[in-house]
């Protein structure tokens, strides 16, 4: 259990902290899940870290860190080959795109060069935050990775794709944002009335297919 | 049965105790943000703890009622007036038809709530009616109340429709409150002294310099006018890292303190993100998250550092006493009728 770390993180949660990035956190998250521990409210994975929210008035911070201690076993196993991939489409009209034009001239790249550099990797849905059903997708092409705005704008139309440093990602919702944004999908991300609200979930693979913007109208 | 909000004060919104189990597809709890006095109020009334109230923030909204109900006023004391005379707060108060609440400044504390009989008729999503803002859903159409909503009340209970119109017949048209028992909440004390906040350490607290976590613990950090339900940015002592750290988002909860490079805290509240970039350096622990929301822009924090087990034991002993609260409420309603 050397790799892993845990920490109190407050008085109903703890914190497990993994080496780094590269570690599948789906695989101890369903671990986690399996245990079925009572009283845990929340399980959430980030990139290199997983919160457990639990209810303090039943567990003990030292009693539940080892029950997780002990039952959690520690594997090497980086992420696994995606056994399918979730298409989705974008356009990359700058109408859609407002960074877009900049980011290609900044890398000295055309802009149908950027468009093909974003739409051809396989990503992986590393964890859903910052918005609900917000998917950070790494890694993007190193030649158009791009820092976040320094001044986030103030709205970011809802299906907006952006850029920030390595990850890409797409907003659910219309919201502030400082993330680059290149593109637009038509698919709602996210539906609180859908059984499954998020569209998204950690461990997912995704590829992006480019759309015309007639095609980004019709879409139903 | 309805009420009319006729003005909707600074931030009007409806809550209850918050979405559990959606964090991992980034939706935060959200909730009352001082979940004790959203609870009491709900009990005070005969409603379950978890009803919906309405959360309401330093200048509070004037309410019109439309039917003969109970409320009740938890939380912060923002001069709450019937009809022009004053209203007393942690009580059980028989609300007649065509009265209007309204609210003036706040006395002590941010953040007043208001239950009704029945609670508020708006939908649940994802298991809870609390407004969530970022993604407009829940509450009033997924924002905070405007001038003019009127809001549906939900069904009352045998016991809640039956003590309402014993009060109807009995209570000689007049609007009354019932003198003989009250709760109290957690609150800051009036005066300069700082409001005393228990902190256990974060995951990257060793991570900053000695006299950083000797600031943390020993001088007070005042709440900036940027405090929001999303968050309360901190002035005071500059905190650093002993060495620059190479941060991974991390999970975020309601009470983690990150700092920011330029070194000022951000402590974040109920409508915080889930995940958050900057370093961890503490938590605030649950026994004072009340006492937290009723911390307004000015106020000054003290920050005392436990450890995880005597946090525990604090809230363990706040939660049985809150338990003994909840019973004699509930005795109260099962005598009544």
């Amino acid at each position: 259990m050397h790799s892993i770390h845990i920490t109190p993180l407050g008085d109903h949660a703890l914190q497990l902290t993994f080496p780094d990035e590269t570690v599948d956190l789906q695989l101890y998250v369903d671990q986690l899940c399996n245990l079925s521990l009572p009283g845990v409210s929340d399980i959430v994975p980030t990139y290199a870290a997983i919160a457990i929210v639990y209810d303090p008035l039943i567990w003990d911070y030292g009693v539940i860190r080892k029950q997780i201690a002990e039952q959690l076993t520690y594997t090497s196993i980086s992420t696994p080959p995606p056994t399918s991939i979730i298409e989705i489409p974008v356009c990359y009209d700058p109408v859609f795109g407002p960074d877009l034009e900049r980011l290609a001239v900044h890398h000295q790249l055309t802009t149908e060069e950027v468009i093909t550099m974003h739409s051809m990797p396989v990503y992986r849905v590393q964890f859903i935050g910052f918005a609900p059903g917000f998917p950070y997708l790494s890694d993007v092409h190193p030649k158009i990775a791009t820092p976040r705005h320094q001044t986030p704008r103030f709205t970011v139309s809802a299906g907006s794709v952006g850029i920030a440093g390595k990850q890409t990602g797409i907003y659910p919702f219309t919201s502030p944002g400082g993330w680059q944004i290149i593109g637009r999908t038509p698919i709602p991300l996210f539906d609180p009335f859908r059984p499954e609200p998020s569209f998204l979930h950690a461990g997912d693979h995704i590829r992006f297919i480019p759309i015309s913007a007639s095609q980004f109208q019709s879409w139903k | 049965m309805f009420i009319t909000i006729q003005k909707a004060g600074l931030l009007t919104s409806i809550q209850d105790q918050g979405r559990i189990g959606y964090q991992h597809i980034g939706v935060t709890t959200g909730g009352a943000m001082d979940p004790l006095a959203a609870r009491l109020a709900n009990l005070l009334v005969g409603n379950s703890e978890n009803e919906s109230v309405l959360e309401m923030t330093l200048i509070g909204p004037t309410i019109q009622f439309h039917m003969d109900t109970f409320i009740a006023i938890c939380g912060a004391h923002l001069s709450p007036t019937l009809n022009t005379l004053p209203l007393p707060t942690g009580k059980l108060l028989f609300i007649r038809k065509g009265s209007t609440l309204s609210f003036g400044k706040t006395q002590v504390g941010c953040r007043a709530y208001l239950a009704i009989a029945g609670g508020f008729q708006v939908s649940s999503v994802l298991g809870s009616k609390s407004t969530h803002f970022p993604a407009q859903f829940g509450g009033v159409a997924g924002r905070a109340c405007r001038d003019g909503d009127q809001i549906k009340i939900g069904q009352w209970s045998e016991k809640q429709r039956n003590m309402i119109q014993v009060y109807t017949r009995l209570a000689d048209s007049k609007s009354t409150y019932f003198r003989s028992y009250f709760i109290t909440t957690p609150l800051p004390k009036n005066g300069s002294r700082p409001i005393l906040i228990r902190i256990i350490a974060g995951p990257q607290y060793q991570h900053f310099t000695e006299m950083s976590k000797q600031h943390l613990r020993r001088t007070p950090y005042r709440v900036n006018e940027q405090a929001n339900r999303m968050g309360y940015r901190l002035d005071g002592a500059s905190l650093s890292l002993s060495t620059p750290l190479e941060m991974l988002s991390e999970p975020v909860l309601f009470g983690t303190i990150q700092v920011p490079p330029s070194g000022q805290p951000i402590l974040l509240a109920a409508d915080a993100q889930t995940v958050g970039g900057y370093p961890k350096i503490a938590q605030v622990a649950s026994v004072d998250r009340s006492l937290l929301a009723q911390a307004k822009p000015g106020n000054w924090l003290q920050f005392q550092l436990v450890d995880v087990q005597e946090a525990q034991s604090l809230l363990r002993r706040q939660a049985l006493q809150y338990d003994i609260m909840k019973q004699a409420l509930r005795m109260k309603w099962r005598q009544i009728v």
